[in-house]
């Protein structure tokens, strides 16, 4: 078997006509912290939803601990998506039964634990909780889990700063340290001081993989500042040319 | 697995239909009290409202039994519930089969209650009903006749099989409407009737051979080879139909 967790050789995807992915090659091992950084539509999600299973590649290869997409992949993958995906009628509680009966990894102590230390009453039917709270439980689903691969989707967009610094730190104070995170965002500066390794993603393309270290070593400026600098949009001359 | 998926399937069929159940069942109970025969025979209630509200359970029930159907499958695993359900360690036809099942117990559920609720409603006498030597009559009957359970048996096949037929082609409209990126409703509606018209031409050119014909001349020369060729010929498009929808899902998931 192989030591990589994620192995993509030659990945593209294209949804009809248009492709997301362009022949993705991309190698990740296991316990990193990784960030899958590019701007909207460069195909983070696409890439996140071909590894968990949820969407099939139009060409290439690509592998979760050594095995291809299916039902034992997606035994060690937690998926975190970028919407809610469960149905009103349910409680949290009804949520953490399906999955540890579905998941042997599924901690339900830990679950239940962290929902006192996040303020969710998990007996509460999820249709009487607010946007934040059901967020709050899709987040304590995925880090209950002590999965081999953890996949973020955009988990601090769209919230306050200060939301995300906590939303943050539920992930890191959560996750199975064995396991690799694959943070999907723009945000880049609130992510980058957990971040091990940076992949910049750019019109379906890897631009850039490499450690966080090596970044700030090699270019002398933070993952943020060379983020600007590579997506950085040219500014629309007046004759409404770019 | 399958059996894990049934048991949520099951939990969330329980969950909107215990409560019509027990109100078509209830209010067959109170209409016994009301519903009364004259001397003509002629069926009157005291309580026309009752027996309104009755009817309208029934046909309600009915209703919501289809949408249900449909919005298990269309919700749970086209729509973003199926960020959910696809992310399971189960195989697609795992996932399509749980549902087929519930829907399947479902409307034949209904059909129960539906047929069950006259009998309360009817003002028959239950303690006689009840008595050991009126059923000790009917088993002796049925010992006498065994073919009679066997055909009832083969009915019920034959019933399962048509259900799961409608309900397949349900499943595979909906999945060729998810194929779409835009007016997935309609696509879906207009391949319902495709694939109704679909069938209707396809057995009447199938029927047609004449080898075909011979063939059904001898499997139908008896009531019991009748039903069991009816469940068979209703079986094998819902099964290809069924191949199809998981095909899809597996490889042409789009839950955008």
């Amino acid at each position: 078997m192989s030591d990589c967790l994620i192995e993509c050789r030659g990945l593209y995807k294209s949804y009809g006509l248009r492709p997301a992915l362009r022949g993705v090659d991309l190698e990740v091992g296991p316990g990193r912290i990784v960030g899958l950084l590019g701007p909207n539509g460069s195909g983070k999600t696409t890439l996140i939803k071909l590894l968990c299973g949820l969407l099939q590649p139009t060409t290439g290869w690509l592998a979760v601990d050594g095995r291809a997409v299916g039902p034992y992949t997606k035994s060690v993958v937690s998926y975190l998506p970028d919407r809610m995906y469960f149905a009103d009628w349910m409680k949290a509680t009804d949520l953490f039964d399906l999955f540890r009966d579905f998941y042997q990894d599924f901690e339900y102590e830990k679950a239940m634990s962290m929902c006192r230390s996040l303020g969710v009453e998990p007996g509460d039917r999820l249709k009487a909780m607010s946007k934040g709270t059901k967020e709050k439980v899709q987040l304590v689903l995925v880090m209950a889990r002590s999965a081999k691969l953890y996949l973020l989707d955009e988990p601090i967009a769209g919230v306050d700063p200060a939301a995300r610094d906590f939303i943050l730190r539920t992930i890191l104070t959560n996750y199975n340290e064995e396991g690799t995170v694959l943070i999907s965002t723009h945000l880049i500066s609130d992510v980058e001081k957990v971040l091990d390794e940076a992949v910049f993603l750019k019109e379906g393309k890897i631009m850039l993989h490499a450690t966080v270290d090596d970044i700030r070593e090699k270019e002398g400026k933070s993952v943020d500042a060379l983020f600007r600098e590579i997506f950085r949009a040219e500014p629309m001359w007046e004759g409404g040319e770019l | 697995m399958l059996l894990k998926l049934l048991k949520y399937d099951f939990r969330a069929m329980w969950k909107q239909f215990s409560l019509i159940w027990g109100a078509a069942l209830a209010l067959a109970l109170v209409n016994r009290f009301t519903v009364f025969r004259d001397a003509g025979n002629n069926v009157h209630s005291n309580s026309d409202l009752l027996l309104f509200a009755f009817m309208c359970v029934i046909v309600a029930m009915f209703v919501i039994a289809i949408i249900f159907v449909v919005n298990r499958f269309s919700k749970g695993l086209l729509g973003n519930e199926g960020y959910l359900m696809h992310t399971l360690p189960v195989r697609s036809w795992q996932l399509v089969l749980s549902k087929l099942i519930c829907g399947v117990v479902n409307w034949v559920v209904c059909g129960v209650v539906a047929l069950v609720s006259p009998f309360i409603m009817a003002p028959l006498n239950w303690a006689e009903l009840f008595q050991f030597p009126v059923w000790s009559d009917i088993l002796q009957g049925i010992m006498k006749h065994p073919g009679t359970l066997v055909l009832m048996a083969e009915f019920c096949l034959a019933t399962f099989s048509f259900l799961t037929l409608f309900i397949a082609s349900m499943y595979l409209a909906m999945a060729v409407g998810h194929l779409f990126s835009r007016h997935r409703r309609l696509v879906s509606v207009a391949a319902f009737i495709g694939l109704y018209i679909l069938i209707a031409n396809l057995y009447e050119r199938v029927f047609s051979y004449s080898g075909v014909q011979s063939l059904m001349d001898m499997a139908t020369a008896n009531a019991y080879g009748s039903m069991l060729t009816a469940s068979a010929t209703t079986l094998i498009p819902a099964a290809v139909f069924l191949a199809a929808v998981c095909w899809i899902l597996e490889n042409k998931l789009n839950l955008e």
